[in-house]
């Protein structure tokens, strides 16, 4: 196959990304192991670097079908430059040694992209980053004051000599790495490399009979690898802020900062422990936006606090102050850099950084809509008339009526103009350890069709079979159908037919 | 690897833990030597004494250097070992302080028939003193090891007993020079004063360091 070299270019800012990521967030890990001076450097590197790429490789490869948050951004120049934005912002705050969340840059900068192609930004996602920065540090904070209570309390009990803690403390603190360093590489590989999977410029090779190096599996590989030398490189400086420049920690509490901000991260942010308690009939933990950096910052002031005021004092206020503007300042500078240099792309470089998105509203929407219980009579002067951008289209359904949020994603999923067609070839090429057999053969009746809208596609795949079709709408099915959905996503953009003929890079991209 | 991490951390501590013993051993000879030595002078029984001590000195010199070399050969954490291996090096200045002042006392043999009087007594008080000032850097040795709450108390008594031999040391110089002696032998006697005065603030500045490794744990 031969390799579009604009490709590779396109790649290089993913790999520049994954480079920000290790050189930040690898501290999220192992910042408290280092600062303190349980683990060397060196070591941590290693640890973080060969789990970053397991996790990427292993897990991460498995779930690679959602494109992860770039995803959204559908051309591959704006993804290109989106991804650059978030990656040059993350590089600029590991410079000045800040803990930043390297998920809110990307943000930030798919928030630039939406404001200069005009697309419309979920702005519940913008709450819930400055959610973030309050909740993951008091969780961080009160998670890390319990643990630290609970572990010195049993270790006085224990009488457990000063060599040995130290011992117990660095295996608990290399195994605490190590499973941090793995979620991190499965969690965000596909922010990482998602964006680019559609165009990956590798080739599945097989040895033997034994398994199959998929090309997704390889694309991940380099981002990992980029994520690892990020790591090696220049991910010291952010540890040592984390570890020591904000609070010297003694070894003990190193440990309990990494263990509070895994406990904040799983009893918090994960749907899986949701579904799981819901299957057992007991009571939820509500889902709060948090994210690892804001809480280990959090887990470690929670530690000084914990101290009254001579561990109050102990703590650089200053430094703290520090990483808080930076955070702050990581989706609003990405967003920034992220719109000057997509309008510089765009007429400097004459790329193409967006596709546009069209709307119409035809009786089959109108149909569609009715049938979801929307009142259409304020849009019937819509009808008919194709219109972009997205904040456009928007702006005229709210000029009309006043649709609660859902109604109004509804009319705007339902009008979007994305043309699909059900080939052979498309068929072939879909993902058969992902999708299931039944969905796999539901896609294969329907060979030869074509469809103008998803709805369209999605109803004819739910009259064919169950398993394409989205359970009622309770919590107990919230990851069922979260899954679901992402297969459809998956599906959708692989029968999409972009309307620039011969744009192969659209044509995959949402 | 997890099984020789914590092989080699258990035998680092035990031979922490005989280090410990040896040096409570160690001033338990020394009190019974200078206690004969005041009572019956530079005997043989003495000099076996002295011999015992020696060894133990020696034995104690021994594990002090195989602890550091098994803290930076096998052991990673800088800032513990280098902690432990200083606290290692004060207690083993206090075990040759102890055989040193044996020494002096088998090569000087100063003449105790010449003491003025009460000074025997206050003497063996003042190496009770000392021995005991020592004793209690060891237990705050040993609770910073294993009980960090526990160090606060005993450094408290290493002051104590400190200013005892303080004390005492004030005492017995102002007898001996207050006495009719000559002033070869005043120094002589107070040579063996001062001593076992340094001996104590050696134990002294050992707490104090102890209390600040402590203070770097707690936080």
């Amino acid at each position: 196959m031969p390799v579009d070299i604009s490709i590779l270019i396109y790649l290089s800012s993913g790999l520049f990304l994954g480079w920000s990521l290790g050189a930040n967030d690898a501290a999220n890990v192992f910042g408290t192991a280092v600062g303190s001076r349980m683990i060397r450097f060196e070591t941590a590197a290693v640890i973080s670097a060969v789990f970053i790429l397991l996790g990427a490789v292993i897990s991460g490869a498995g779930a690679a079908h959602g494109l992860g948050k770039l995803g959204s951004v559908n051309a591959l120049a704006g993804a290109f430059m989106t991804a650059l934005a978030a990656a040059v912002t993350v590089y600029w705050m590991t410079r000045l040694s800040l803990p930043v969340s390297t998920t809110q840059a990307i943000v930030g900068a798919i928030v630039g992209w939406n404001w200069y192609s005009g697309s419309i930004t979920d702005m519940t996602m913008l709450s819930k980053i400055v959610g973030t920065w309050i909740a993951a540090p008091i969780l961080g904070a009160l998670f890390s004051m319990i643990i630290y209570r609970i572990t010195t309390w049993a270790i006085r009990k224990a009488q457990i000599h000063l060599i040995s803690l130290d011992a117990y403390t660095r295996i608990g603190l290399i195994l605490a790495g190590a499973f941090g360093a793995y979620s991190l590489g499965a969690n965000n590989i596909a922010n990482v490399m998602g964006v680019f999977v559609a165009s990956s410029p590798f080739t599945d090779f097989h040895v033997d009979h034994l398994f199959t190096f998929t090309s997704i599996q390889q694309l991940f590989l380099l981002g990992a690898i980029a994520i690892g030398v990020g790591v090696f490189t220049y991910s010291k400086r952010v540890m040592m802020t984390v570890g020591d420049s904000l609070l010297p920690l003694t070894p003990v509490a190193a440990w309990v900062v990494v263990i509070s901000q895994a406990v904040v991260l799983f009893l918090f942010a994960s749907t899986g422990l949701e579904h799981t308690l819901l299957s057992l009939g007991l009571p939820t933990i509500p889902l709060i936006p948090v994210s690892s950096s804001q809480a280990v910052v959090g887990a470690v002031v929670g530690i000084g606090l914990l101290h009254g005021r001579k561990g109050a004092k102990q703590i650089r206020w200053r430094v703290l102050a520090n990483i808080a503007s930076g955070w702050a300042s990581t989706p609003v500078m990405a967003a920034a850099i992220c719109f000057v240099m997509l309008f510089v792309l765009q007429n400097v470089f004459n790329q193409r950084v967006y596709t546009q998105v069209y709307f119409q509203i035809t009786p089959e929407v109108t149909d569609y809509l009715k049938r979801h219980g929307v009142d259409t009579a304020p849009l019937a002067d819509l009808e008919g008339r194709k219109l972009t951008p997205p904040v456009h289209f928007r702006e005229l359904i709210r000029k009309r009526a006043h649709y609660d949020d859902k109604q109004e994603a509804l009319i705007l999923f339902a009008a979007e103009l994305y043309p699909m067609e059900v080939t052979p070839a498309d068929i072939a090429a879909l993902d058969r350890n992902y999708l299931s057999k039944a969905q796999i053969d539901a896609v294969q009746r329907l060979q030869g069709q074509g469809y103008t809208y998803k709805w369209q596609l999605e109803e004819a795949l739910a009259a064919i079979t169950d398993e394409w079709k989205p359970r009622p709408a309770t919590t107990l099915n919230k990851l069922y159908n979260k899954k679901l959905r992402e297969r459809l996503d998956y599906l959708e953009s692989s029968l999409h037919v972009s309307e620039q003929q011969g744009d192969e890079g659209s044509r995959r991209l949402r | 690897m997890r099984l020789t991490l914590f092989g080699k951390s258990k035998a680092i501590e035990t031979e922490i833990d005989d280090f410990l013993n040896q040096l409570s051993d160690a001033g338990l000879m020394f009190e019974q030597l200078v206690s004969h030595y005041v009572d019956h002078g530079a005997d043989p029984d003495f000099d076996a004494k002295a011999e015992r001590l020696t060894a133990q000195e020696k034995s104690a010199n021994e594990t002090a250097n195989r602890i550091g070399r098994a803290l930076y050969t096998e052991m990673l954490i800088p800032d513990l070992r280098a902690d432990v291996l200083s606290l290692i090096q004060d207690l083993d200045y206090l075990i040759d302080s102890y055989s040193g002042i044996a020494t002096a006392f088998e090569i000087e043999k100063p003449d105790i028939a010449l003491a003025p009087e009460g000074t025997p007594d206050l003497y063996r008080e003042l190496v009770a003193n000392a021995v005991k000032c020592v004793e209690a850097t060891v237990r705050a040795a040993r609770a910073f090891f294993k009980n960090i709450d526990a160090v606060d108390d005993h450094v408290h008594k290493i002051s104590f007993f400190e200013n005892e031999v303080d004390e005492l040391a004030v005492r017995l110089k102002r007898a001996i020079f207050d006495s009719a002696l000559g002033l070869d032998q005043k120094l002589h006697f107070r040579y063996f004063v001062d001593a076992l005065d340094e001996l104590a603030d050696d134990a002294e500045d050992a707490g104090e360091w102890i209390a600040i490794y402590t203070i770097k744990r707690s936080l």
